[in-house]
């Protein structure tokens, strides 16, 4: 039997005020399980994406890495990471979030592979390595940003899970046990009031019958 | 919002010609503090970081991320590729929040009922 709110008096009133606290504690529980499981649809529902979207992200990336050291085994690292420095930059990425229950997920857009300018090198002092290189690496950046969408949601998703879940939990197994127990406590103390007075006034009776008796007895032998 | 990263040598010459400008070359020892810079940037959406350095500075990267939305930190690898027999973060994270592992696409119905019964 879980334990009673502490200093709670066995008065109606109170009885009162703590039967529409456990009401409004079930009624949020059952809210908050429905919460829960809602999240974790949605849950599921994005962790199938980002498997596949990783996977192709790395292979991408892998591809990239190795065009990146061919161009510096053709024109030396010291040139490309010179060239590198001197890049464009990609265009900037728009963010917003969208809601779901409750929960601000990630939304990256924009076209970060949309460059304002044409490269700044020559085309006789490289490699076409190096566009290789560059064309790679814009790839990979594409599924980058795809990919940080996804585990960003995940993140904010799977925080949200806990909480969530530590709260259907406490009120499940802590809260509402204890509501219980005092409602309970409460009740009995009532009843055992009740029977109390109830004894109380037959015994008063009986000693007034009594008495009653006696005064009338005296009053015949007088 | 720009994207920015933190990487090894190799890596940050590959996103600068992507065109991440925004790309820092950081070892172990300064890593805190460029990150730090980089989250203090209200301009920067995506943080792309290397798996190794993320790995010397996890717990931070775990506060940052449970507080906050943005800027969204991605971890890539590096030239050498997935270090084998790492801890994903984001798979230890899933496993936290609903109790299995290995939730492969496809699988969903029957990952969904041993939810169920993890549930119950």
């Amino acid at each position: 039997m879980a334990d009673i709110i502490e200093g709670v008096k066995p008065t109606r009133m109170e009885l009162l005020g703590i039967r529409k606290r456990r009401a409004l504690a079930e009624k949020g529980h059952k809210l908050l399980g429905e919460k829960r499981d809602a999240l974790v649809t949605n849950f599921f529902d994005i962790i199938g994406k980002r498997d596949a979207i990783r996977e192709k992200m790395e292979n991408d990336l892998a591809r990239a890495y190795g065009s990146l050291i061919e161009a510096q085994m053709l024109i030396g690292e010291e040139r490309v990471a010179d060239i590198a420095l001197d890049m464009p930059a990609a265009g900037d990425i728009t963010v917003s979030t969208i809601n779901i229950m409750g929960v601000r997920v990630p939304q990256l857009g924009g076209e970060a592979a949309e460059y304002a300018k044409k490269a700044a090198y020559g085309f006789t002092a490289t490699s076409a390595k190096l566009d290789e290189a560059i064309r790679d690496f814009r790839k990979a950046l594409e599924g980058i940003i795809r990919l940080a969408e996804v585990e960003g949601g995940i993140q904010r998703i799977a925080v949200e899970i806990e909480k969530t879940k530590r709260r259907v939990n406490a009120l499940e197994h802590i809260f509402i046990p204890r509501l219980k127990a005092t409602v309970k406590y409460i009740e009995m103390q009532l009843e055992e009031r009740e029977r109390e007075d109830f004894f109380r006034r037959k015994r008063i009776k009986a000693l007034m019958e009594a008495g009653a008796k006696s005064d009338a007895a005296k009053a015949a032998n007088a | 919002m720009k994207i920015a990263c933190l990487g090894d040598e190799n890596t940050v010459t590959g996103m600068r010609l992507a065109g991440v400008v925004n790309s820092k070359v950081a070892g172990e020892g300064g890593c805190r503090e460029a990150f730090m810079e980089l989250t203090g940037d209200a301009g920067i959406g995506v943080i792309i970081i290397t798996e190794r350095l993320a790995d010397t500075i996890r717990s931070d990267i775990d506060k940052w991320r449970h507080d906050h939305t943005f800027p969204v930190i991605i971890e890539i690898p590096d030239k050498g590729g997935p270090i084998p027999g790492r801890t994903d973060p984001i798979r230890d994270l899933i496993k936290r929040a609903v109790g299995i592992e290995n939730i492969a696409a496809g699988g969903r119905d029957r990952k969904s009922e041993n939810y169920q019964k993890e549930e119950s």
